[in-house]
């Protein structure tokens, strides 16, 4: 089946996330810190009134964390009615996709991201990491209700 | 619209109950998750909340239901809540059988409810179904029947009081015998709210005859007719010998007359007057009482007696949305002001009118946003007129008299406090009945008047809405609440009880002095469902309590959630928005007099120390000194810090910040992920530009601060 995709970019590897789960993109204006949150969210930002939390994806995939600049973006997910941004490094691409081309992720690739991996897909210019935005909410939420304030 | 009262009654009930049985189902499928092979299973046991919000929900079910005279739910509810019980503490597995079971409760639970909200001929069997899988809750868990684990094998609570089937409150009138049988649990309560809001109760007896149905005149018709012109609380056939007639039984609005001439028989079983309901030995109508009955409804109500079509019902959230915009233009218009200087080169009367025009639209948003958050307000009488009943099951099921005493039931608060007080309120109540006020003949004995006395009032103070349920039973058992403390190990030996340790303990999920559980209190859970509600609503708990004079618990929640004043302060290069009405007073901090003392910092003020508490630790920010401040480096040490001092029963605490930046208006927008959500944070607020400020709710940040520092001193 075709299906749309949003592309972005977080450390190098680019990931595709299915486009109906995506609300919006954003440029990143200033995000208000919270404190007591895990070490993962950035902070909290106004989307038309609404009050989002920002996760950074590099420091949920532990990757070194950079200063957000002109190219970072906010992918804007909205889902189980909670909107929540994903703050990385760059969000450009809208591109339809064979969902029967996805493939299990392979053994080899390690690190923390690829439980929020729903499968890859082998391209002419390298691997496209799908996500799993559900395991992604899901486990942050546990996470973080786990935490102590 | 036209019972009013009544139907909120059901409404408040129904709309309530449901909220639990949703979340009810969401942690049972969240538990049933961690259970399915493939997920190790001690998810769930590391998850704990997930049952303790169970606990909370059927806990909740169990009062509401019994306040509602719905036995049958009350009893499945108080079966389910003791198994949980019994798994929170250890004593059984959870597992998917059992998980099984609650989920089956809360669809039984769920189509009591879908019946009494579409007023409809109810469901067959679903009593029995109830019953059944009460029963098989019962016998599968004999753990239920140790003592503290649960009442109903034991059954310690009077018989007759909850448990029997029929005639669980003598009603006040007299009916045809068939009618008054045909009466169902539900079908009671509606009557009796209908009665004790002040409506007229209509007999009408329908004789169908081949004349009259060939005119179109048949029962279906006439069923329709007092669907439409009032509340139909039943409809019964009536056989005699040979003949059929049909009962209809209706509340109508108070100043209802029947039609001179009519198809039916009219009789009035409260007679011409609509009724005095007396109800109760127990609650003799106090002046002032909160009964949105006859006086009540022109006081406190006025928008009732309106005339039906000159009133809109508007969706809550709608309104919601509405309070925020204008609370928007509210900011920019004050953004509009401050930018106001920056024009200094205009021509002058440019200036001038434009400066005109400002004030204009000042003058103006003032008066929108009055109107604005009105239509959000509703007197206190709605959720206090939902007592009195209450109070009768409660005082009825105890053996108990209790004469309950209304105040300031016509002060105006948003309507969503009101909602969301309904639940806190009854668990106060119900603990000073059960717990709190004696029996008559203990009280005789102790020299107090047999009839207990229950009061609760509110009264607005500022921007803070105060409310207080006191009773002048045996009060709180200080010694017992220690006993019990030292033996969980949650107070040392030596160690003294004081006020705010007392409320912690009694607010615990859990904590009970009681050996045995009854259906009505006395599971620990109460008290902490009404810490939680305050918390929620940004508010504050206190408590007092006399041996044998009774106790007194103080909610203080603010008037309105959307719009607030503000202190905007900054700490370590972080601005923060602070609620205006937490703050008593502010103060500016001298480092050189703050006296250091092992379990913190206190500073002199006005004769008296005041704890410091620092928000950069609180808040984890990197300590720097304010970039403005033009001192040079070496007195870091010494530059002036402000504190917002804040009294928490009595205990005055002052917030430590670096700096204060002026006070706005702000529109509070709420936190709702989970991710962010806390009880320090009551939500964010947009600047002009876009930017978002988050709202610290102070009460709550000392709140936390307290508790982590009592778990990390042994």
């Amino acid at each position: 089946m075709i299906e749309p995709f949003i592309l972005f970019k977080v450390a190098g590897a680019t990931y595709a996330v299915r486009s109906s789960q995506v609300q919006s993109i954003e440029m990143v204006e200033a995000i208000t810190p919270v404190p007591n949150t895990p070490e993962f969210v950035e902070g909290i930002v106004s989307l038309r009134g609404k009050v989002a939390p920002v996760i950074s994806l590099r420091r949920r995939f532990n990757f070194e964390a950079v200063p957000n600049d002109l190219r970072s973006r906010l992918v804007v997910i909205h889902m189980e009615g909670r909107t929540i941004a994903l703050a990385v490094d760059e969000a450009r691409e809208f591109v339809r996709l064979d969902t029967g081309s996805i493939l299990p992720p392979p053994e080899t690739l390690a690190g923390p991201q690829m439980r929020y991996l729903e499968g890859v897909i082998s391209q002419e210019n390298g691997l496209l990491l799908v996500i799993k935005l559900s395991e992604l909410f899901d486990i942050q939420e546990k996470q973080a209700l786990s935490e102590p304030l | 619209m036209t019972t009013p009262a009544s139907q909120e009654f059901l409404q408040d009930f129904l709309s309530e109950v449901s909220d639990h049985l949703l979340s009810i189902g969401q942690n049972l499928l969240t538990l049933e998750q961690t259970l399915k092979p493939g997920e190790p299973p001690e998810e769930a046991l590391q998850n704990p909340v997930y049952v303790e919000d169970l606990l909370r929900s059927f806990h909740t079910i169990k009062g509401l239901s019994s306040m509602m005279g719905l036995e049958q739910a009350a009893e499945l509810s108080h079966a389910l809540e003791s198994l949980l019980r019994l798994i929170l503490n250890n004593e059984t597995e959870l597992n998917l059988e059992i998980i099984d079971h609650m989920l089956q409760g809360q669809n039984l639970l769920q189509r009591l409810v879908n019946t009494l909200a579409d007023n409809a001929g109810g469901d067959p069997g679903l009593q029995a179904e109830m019953a059944s899988l009460t029963a098989m809750l019962r016998s599968a868990n004999p753990g239920a029947g140790r003592p503290g684990a649960s009442a109903s094998a034991s059954a310690p609570i009077p018989q007759t009081a909850v448990r029997s089937p029929v005639a669980p409150v003598p009603l006040p009138i007299s009916l045809p015998g068939a009618l008054a049988d045909s009466l169902s649990e539900a079908d009671r309560s509606k009557l009796l709210s209908a009665l004790w809001s002040g409506q007229r109760l209509g007999l009408a007896i329908f004789t169908p005859t081949p004349e009259k149905s060939a005119l179109g005149m048949n029962v279906n018709e006439i069923r329709r007719r007092f669907q439409n012109e009032g509340n139909l609380i039943k409809a019964a056939p009536l056989i005699s010998e040979n003949t059929v007639r049909f009962a209809f039984l209706v509340a109508f609005p108070a100043d209802f007359v029947p039609p001179q001439k009519d198809e039916v028989e009219w009789s009035f079983p409260t007679g011409d007057q609509p009724l005095e309901i007396g109800p109760v030995p127990a609650i003799p109508p106090s002046a002032g009482a909160a009964r949105p009955g006859k006086s009540g409804q022109a006081g406190s109500l006025p928008l009732a007696s309106a005339l039906p079509g000159s009133l809109v019902r508007v969706d809550l959230l709608r309104l919601e949305e509405l309070v925020r915009m204008v609370g928007e233009l509210v900011v920019c218009n004050s953004r509009l002001k401050e930018l106001l200087p920056q024009l200094k080169g205009a021509p002058q009367p440019a200036l001038d009118a434009f400066s005109q025009t400002l004030n204009g639209l000042d003058s103006t948003l003032r008066v929108l946003r009055q109107a604005t958050i009105s239509t959000r307000m509703v007197p206190l009488s709605e959720v206090f007129a939902t007592m009195p009943l209450a109070i009768r099951e409660l005082a009825r099921a105890s053996g108990k008299e209790v004469h309950l005493k209304v105040d300031g039931e016509n002060t105006q608060v948003d309507r969503l406090l009101v909602e969301r007080l309904l639940e806190p309120l009854l668990h106060l109540v119900r603990n000073a009945i059960t717990h709190g006020i004696e029996t008559p003949d203990e009280r005789a004995a102790a020299g107090k008047p047999r009839v207990g006395r229950l009061s609760i009032s509110g009264e607005a103070q500022g921007e803070w809405v105060v409310i207080q349920v006191e009773d002048d039973g045996q009060g709180i058992d200080t010694s017992a609440v220690a006993a019990q403390a030292r033996r969980l190990g949650l107070l040392q030996e030596d160690e003294s009880l004081t006020p705010a340790d007392l409320l912690d303990l009694i607010t615990r999920p859990g904590f009970t002095t009681r050996p045995e559980a009854s259906l009505a209190a006395g599971r620990g859970i109460g008290m902490n469902v009404v810490m939680r509600s305050v918390r929620a609503l940004h508010g504050n708990l206190s408590l007092s309590t006399r041996p044998g004079l009774g106790t007194r618990f103080t909610l203080r929640l603010p008037l309105t959630l959307t719009l607030m004043n503000a202190i905007v302060v900054s700490c370590s290069g972080e601005r923060y928005a602070i609620p205006l009405n937490m703050v008593d007073e502010l103060i500016e901090i001298v480092p050189a007099r703050v006296i250091s003392v092992e379990s913190g910092e206190l500073y002199p003020h006005r004769e008296q120390a005041v704890t410091l508490v620092r928000l950069a630790d609180l808040f984890h920010l990197e300590s720097r000194p304010p970039e403005a401040d033009a001192r040079p480096v070496s007195s870091r040490t010494t530059h002036l810090l402000y504190g917002l001092v804040s009294s928490e029963g009595e205990n005055r605490i002052a917030l430590v910040v670096d700096r204060l930046e002026g006070m706005r208006e702000v529109v509070v927008r709420p936190i709702p992920d989970p991710l962010i959500a806390q009880p320090a944070i009551a939500g964010a607020t947009e600047l002009g530009d876009g930017t978002l400020l988050l709202i610290v709710d102070i009460l709550a940040l000392v709140e936390t601060y307290r508790q982590g520092r009592k778990e990390t001193t042994p």
